[in-house]
């Protein structure tokens, strides 16, 4: 008896201090706090601790400006600008910076040289990307399986090094001495300048985006062009093409960038499928003004599927993982 | 062009001013502040897509609290295919008293604080609690999204109470343990 009561009178507490009391209540309430001298405060310790605890859901705090940003940009903004559509920008999370941190550790220990001839200094970027500070203070970038060799000291007319895969280079600037790089099929020549290079056996390709690059046929002196920022040629098997720089994302191995501008869903998808080395899958109900529609949207440091979803969510399609590792697309 | 206009500032405002009481309310149901935001930014995008034309509703404000709270739940399925399963998340449940919350490690003191204070009601309870006291909304209008009867928001509401009663006698032990063996982990 005497509990049913108390839950009527919780219960009727909880309904003034929500505002939601009738005269009934009242009635039935002010009754109670007249029963017994102690029943007014109980009454004032329930109204204390219900506004201690509402003021502590309350207190958590959320950013609303900065969510405000990301909403917009995916939703005002992006219909307003649909011309020229605001890219989402997204931080590196500190996760990935960590994680970065630990690969650069563990390369750093399994670094390991052989003599090659005619160097002194070899290192294999063997288990991750490797920066290489040369002598006369170039930086070189090694992609993850590349090789590079160089002296300790650089010597004669020319800085030469040698390398297999791919690398970027900022090379310092000595007019003096030419940087001169044997990249198995092909030369390269330059004074002081930033460029991707990627070279095998009977390929190679190079992006140049400071300054200028001499890049030439490993055996053969007379063919090469000189390239300049902005520019790329390939070689391959000894024939040469070279042209304007289409694809933004070619140095997305050294910074974690990938951004498209005004790209068609397919070919992101394509790329996205080559640099994580995955199968994506369009479904063929999608139909073609879906899957040519021009997207606008750059990522840093995220993984595939964090990427699927933003970009699921722009292209109106979702994505679900199928067998053998395939992530399949089709419209929402 | 006019209408466009409109459609947008209703949008804003509506964001400016149910974002962060979307979020609270999402942190009932999930891990983490990060995941809570993220769920209420995708209801939020979803809102503009799909039904920007309820943002001159007056039920709009509904609207949003149950898109939040289903957002919340298919999260969870999700995460429990996937093998990750927090019992006491699921809305049906009646008996677990912790919130995912306090699966997390590192609990900010605010975090831990709200956590507490919900953890102590049951799921149904808490969202009652939720929708009456984060998001205003009255015993009726709680009563219609919940399609319960005005008296069982009326149960569970005398319930939080009575639980917020207990908590907020045994938070200062507890308040004094914490520090006491804060300096062992």
């Amino acid at each position: 008896m005497m509990n049913e009561m108390n839950v009527q009178i919780d219960e009727l507490i909880a309904k003034k201090l929500c505002g939601e009391n009738t005269p009934e209540d009242d009635a039935v309430l002010q009754e109670w706090l007249d029963a017994a001298p102690d029943n007014q405060q109980i009454y004032n310790a329930h109204a204390k601790q219900w506004m201690e605890v509402e003021a502590l859901i309350k207190g958590v705090e959320f950013d609303t400006a900065a969510a405000w940003e990301k909403v917009a940009a995916k939703t005002v903004a992006a219909k307003t600008v649909a011309a020229k559509p605001a890219p989402v920008r997204r931080t590196i999370s500190l996760k990935s910076v960590s994680w970065a941190a630990a690969a650069i550790l563990v390369v750093g220990v399994v670094l390991y040289r052989v003599a090659i001839p005619g160097y002194s200094e070899e290192v294999f970027a063997e288990n991750g990307n490797l920066e290489v500070v040369l002598p006369d203070d170039t930086h070189v970038t090694l992609h993850k399986g590349a090789k590079l060799a160089y002296n300790k000291t650089f010597t004669g007319k020319e800085r030469k090094v040698s390398l297999e895969g791919e690398a970027f280079f900022k090379v310092h600037r000595d007019e003096q001495h030419p940087f001169v790089i044997d990249a198995q099929a092909a030369r390269v020549q330059v004074l002081g300048t930033a460029f991707d290079l990627k070279c095998s056996k009977d390929a190679a390709s190079v992006a140049v985006v400071e300054g200028k690059v001499k890049f030439s046929a490993g055996d053969d002196k007379n063919t090469f062009v000189v390239l300049t920022k902005g520019q790329q040629a390939q070689l391959n098997n000894d024939k040469m093409v070279s042209s304007a720089i289409e694809d933004e994302n070619f140095l997305y191995w050294k910074t974690g960038i990938i951004s498209y501008h005004e790209r068609e869903l397919q070919a992101v998808f394509a790329q996205l499928s080559e640099i994580f080395e995955k199968d994506i899958v369009l479904n063929g109900t999608m139909p073609a003004d879906q899957s040519k529609q021009l997207i606008t949207v750059s990522f840093n440091g995220q993984g595939l599927e964090s990427i699927l979803s933003e970009i699921c969510l722009v292209a109106r399609c979702r994505w679900e993982k199928g067998p053998g590792d395939q992530y399949n697309i089709s419209p929402q | 062009m006019h209408h466009e206009k409109t459609t947008e500032v209703l949008y804003k405002e509506l964001f400016e001013r149910e974002y962060a009481n979307a979020c609270r309310f999402a942190l009932s149901f999930l891990t983490d502040t990060h995941m809570a935001e993220d769920a209420v930014q995708d209801v939020f995008i979803k809102l503009w897509e799909q039904k920007p034309e309820m943002l001159s509703s007056p039920g709009i404000k509904y609207y949003l609290i149950t898109s939040v709270r289903n957002k919340c739940i298919s999260i969870l399925r999700e995460q429990k295919s996937k093998g990750v399963f927090y019992p006491e998340n699921a809305p049906e449940s009646h008996e677990e008293h912790l919130t995912p919350l306090h699966h997390k490690e590192n609990l900010s003191q605010q975090e831990r604080k709200i956590a507490d204070a919900l953890g102590q009601l049951p799921p149904v309870c808490r969202e009652v609690f939720l929708m009456v006291k984060l998001h205003g909304l009255s015993y009726k209008q709680a009563a219609e999204q919940l399609e319960v009867s005005v008296k069982t928001i009326e149960n569970h509401m005398g319930k939080a109470l009575r639980i917020f009663r207990d908590y907020t006698q045994k938070v200062a032990v507890v308040t004094y343990l914490i520090s006491f063996f804060k300096p062992v982990f």
